[in-house]
């Protein structure tokens, strides 16, 4: 299985806009990207993504209450999912992980490495599962 | 008048009289013996010569008769010899005129002293023819008894002498040991107690002796015994430790003892005879009257009264003390005994007790004291403005009505306290009015000689201020790390992009300048790192997660994680010396960091081509971790300050310009979070070496490394 679809949700327009472009550009993903977990939401069935991509920190949804949600969706219910977050903190980082087949990339990133970082998680994620 | 002149007179005077009756019946009975023979001698001379004569008197043949007459007065003792006639005249006369100096003459017969008379009737057939006249004279007889009474009053003066020769000896005989007894009696009078004399006889004497002796005897048990009772009333008076003086009637100190004079400096000659006033301090004056008269006059026999006053030392400086002064009254005299305390200690004791109980009450943290049977003795008013109970409200209630029982480690305080003496940490209470608050509480306990707790001591303060501003400061923390974060990733993403040529390529000087902007944008985030690792570390929000690491293990990693690093500034990273085959219990994450800085700068100030070097020691039974350059070491001036915030050894220095200035501040309190020392030792031009020393895993306690093995499993699970 090849990662190719990717699900990203940041609600900073100038973020998603820079990870949109390293992920396309240098990663060569096809990335679909949402201001919001809500908007993510209704596309997520019909794009069916290898991968999800989520902001922790959003108004509305967190990242964490859309990758619930999304888990209820028949499409996402299994799919690996990597928060994106400034929050370092370790215990926070492992209420994180505890999602099932979730994992954490620190902000900030850097976007020449995202694609391969992101990539390399990925991996592990879906042997896991 | 001495008992043996006594003696002497009175044998002297009983011989006397003696004498004096025996020398007078004597004599009396000589001479009426004398006489007697005399006159009866007297009357057979003058029959025989009546008879003889009666023929011449008849015839008055006056010649014969004065024959017979003269013939007579031959004899002796015959004085004169007259004849009478029927008469009555004188027919014949003679008389020896050496026993009388004249005749008879007309003196009747009998009557003449120093003569005796007789008479002899001339009447032979019944017929009365005269009468015959003989005088004897007792001139012989007065001679021999004169001679007799000389002789007996020398002899009664030869036995009165002997006998006062007696007497004498008599006397010296008996007073000798009367004098005995009376010397024994002195030598006793002068303290000679238990002096005993020689015993000799059965006599009144010696039985005197013997009751003398035993006299002695018993005297001298009884002085020994009082003497050993004074010398033990004298031992604890000396050794009580209240000071104990006596007076006199009139408050004259008599005696001093061991604890008194050590009191007021006073050797017990020194003050003998001085007031007892002179050992109390200045001139006050009780209900009108100085201490001593008041003491004096009110004091009781069997009933102490007591003053608490100030006593005056020798050296004139004064102490509180308490006085308690009884009269003692002996048969015919009156004295006083005082008790004086030095209340010195007690009153500091008071003045401590003041103290503490004023911190008590002044205390901003608020002061629960209980039983140990959580009983609470007393709380201070602080205790009340946390928790709303007044103070008497409190006092008799238990402690746990405080406690909210879901968040309470009751248990597990009590026996933190019991085991190492004192607990702190966080707690829940729950106020009068039911509302609940977090408190910060530190319990001890107090206990008695014997280790056995008394009282548990709880202070505590109410920490939901705290705990807002905490809560306030992470979430301010945290919004500062995303806000700073999320544009900076922006910038640097973008110039990342930019740069990367993926969109076309830069002239060379636009180039030049995003490559600027991107490095800057990328030291500006370590820097926002540096800066938000470092409080977290400092308000203690990091947490460290410790297990144990291999050395070897985190030398590896260390220079496979950090070569590159290094050899993009031309230097390489390599592990030297003795490997160490053991473990230290570290947080990987922070130990690794550490040592990237370490390797960073090294590599910042290592000379093209030169090696790092690192290596690992024992240090005890800690670990050395060691990261060595060949630069040019440490600047003397900057040594000190290696450690500190934004420290640069020079600030124009472009090696410096790449880092933070903060790298050495976090690795420290790192370090210091792992119970470990970090440092250096620098030599100008031939390097530094920065090292840590942190805990070897199995000798930091299994209990830990179980307990971070359980949190490793948790955080896997």
């Amino acid at each position: 299985m090849e990662l190719n679809k990717i699900l990203y949700v940041d609600d900073e327009p100038d973020v998603r806009h820079v990870v949109l472009l390293s992920l396309e550009t240098i990663g060569g993903y096809q990335v679909e990207a949402f201001e919001s977990g809500a908007d993510a939401l209704e596309a997520a069935e019909t794009f069916a993504p290898d991968l999800l991509l989520l902001d922790v920190m959003m108004p509305g949804l967190t990242g964490p209450e859309t990758l619930a949600k999304l888990r209820e969706l028949g499409a996402t219910a299994q799919t690996p999912a990597i928060f994106l977050t400034a929050k370092a903190q370790t215990h926070e980082v492992e209420k994180l992980k505890q999602n099932e087949s979730a994992d954490v990339v620190p902000k900030p990133f850097d976007v020449m490495t995202l694609p391969t970082t992101i990539h390399g998680a990925w991996t592990k994620l879906a042997d896991f599962t | 008048m001495s008992f043996r002149l006594k003696t002497i007179l009175g044998v002297a005077l009983i011989e006397v009289l003696l004498l004096v009756a025996l020398i007078y019946v004597s004599l009396t009975t000589l001479r009426s013996t004398n006489e007697k023979a005399l006159a009866s001698e007297a009357r057979s001379v003058a029959q025989t010569f009546a008879r003889l004569a009666k023929d011449s008197v008849r015839a008055r043949d006056i010649e014969t008769l004065n024959d017979f007459t003269a013939h007579l007065l031959r004899q002796t003792e015959i004085a004169t010899v007259r004849v009478f006639d029927t008469e009555g005249q004188i027919i014949a006369e003679a008389w020896d005129a050496a026993l009388t100096d004249q005749p008879a003459g007309k003196r009747a017969a009998g009557t003449d002293t120093g003569h005796r008379f007789v008479t002899a009737d001339v009447n032979p057939g019944g017929h009365p023819f005269g009468r015959i006249e003989i005088g004897f004279s007792t001139r012989h007889i007065d001679a021999i008894v004169d001679e007799a009474s000389r002789r007996l009053v020398l002899i009664g003066l030869v036995a009165l002498g002997l006998s006062v020769v007696l007497a004498y000896f008599l006397g010296t005989f008996l007073t000798r040991r009367l004098e005995e007894l009376r010397d024994t009696a002195g030598r006793i009078a002068e303290g000679d107690i238990g002096a005993q004399m020689r015993v000799r006889g059965r006599d009144e004497v010696a039985q005197a002796a013997c009751s003398m002796n035993t006299m002695s005897t018993r005297l001298r048990d009884i002085y020994e015994d009082l003497s050993d009772r004074e010398e033990r009333t004298r031992a604890i008076l000396s050794n009580i430790v209240d000071a104990v003086v006596t007076t006199d009637a009139a408050g004259n100190i008599e005696s001093f003892n061991c604890a008194a004079g050590g009191l007021f400096g006073y050797s017990a000659g020194e003050i003998s005879g001085r007031p007892l006033g002179d050992l109390i301090s200045g001139n006050k004056l009780i209900e009108g009257e100085p201490v001593q008269s008041y003491l004096l006059s009110r004091a009781k026999e069997r009933q102490k009264l007591s003053l608490d006053q100030m006593g005056q030392r020798s050296d004139g400086s004064s102490f509180p003390m308490e006085i308690s002064v009884s009269r003692v009254q002996l048969e015919n005299e009156t004295g006083y005994s005082c008790v004086i305390r030095d209340l010195t200690r007690q009153k500091e004791e008071q003045s401590n007790w003041r103290l503490a109980h004023r911190v008590f009450t002044n205390s901003g943290e608020a002061i629960i004291v209980t039983t140990p049977e959580r009983r609470v003795v007393a709380v201070n008013p602080a205790f009340a403005s946390v928790t709303g109970y007044t103070v008497d409200e409190f006092v008799g209630r238990f402690s746990s009505d405080l406690h909210v029982e879901r968040m309470q480690p009751a248990k597990a305080i009590r026996e933190s306290i019991n085991k190492f003496g004192r607990w702190a940490g966080e707690v829940w209470h729950r106020r009068k009015d039911g509302s609940e608050y977090p408190a910060w509480m530190t319990a001890s306990k107090i206990e008695d000689e014997s280790g056995v707790p008394t009282h548990y001591i709880y202070i505590f303060r109410d920490i939901s201020e705290q705990k807002r501003v905490d809560q306030m400061k992470s979430e301010f923390v945290s919004t500062v790390s995303h806000e700073l974060r999320t544009p900076l990733t922006v910038i640097k993403g973008s110039l990342d992009l930019v740069r990367s040529g993926v969109f076309g390529s830069l002239p060379d000087k636009a180039k030049d300048l995003v490559d600027k902007a991107s490095d800057n944008s990328a030291r500006l985030g370590s820097l926002i790192n540096d800066i938000l690792d470092l409080e977290k570390i400092e308000s203690g929000g990091m947490e460290f997660v410790k297990e144990a690491i291999p050395v070897g293990g985190l030398l590896a990693e260390a220079v496979t994680a950090y070569g590159s690093y290094a050899a993009e500034r031309g230097v390489y990273c390599t592990i030297v010396g003795e490997r160490i085959d053991a473990s230290v219990l570290a947080d990987r994450a922070r130990i690794m960091q550490v040592l990237a800085n370490f390797i960073s700068n090294a590599s910042k100030y290592s000379p093209d081509g030169a090696a790092i070097e690192l290596s690992v020691e024992w240090c005890g039974d800690r670990i050395r971790v060691l990261v060595r350059d060949h630069g040019p070491g440490i600047p003397a001036e900057f040594q000190d300050r290696i450690f500190g915030k934004f420290a640069q050894a020079d600030s124009s220095d472009s090696r410096a310009q790449n880092g933070t200035g903060l790298g050495l501040s976090i690795s420290k309190l790192i370090v210091e979070a792992h119970d470990g020392e970090i440092g250096f030792t620098t030599a100008p031009d031939e390097g530094t070496t920065f090292y840590l020393v942190i805990p070897e895993a199995a000798a930091a306690g299994s209990e830990t490394e179980s307990e971070e093995h359980r949190e490793l499993q948790r955080g896997a699970a």
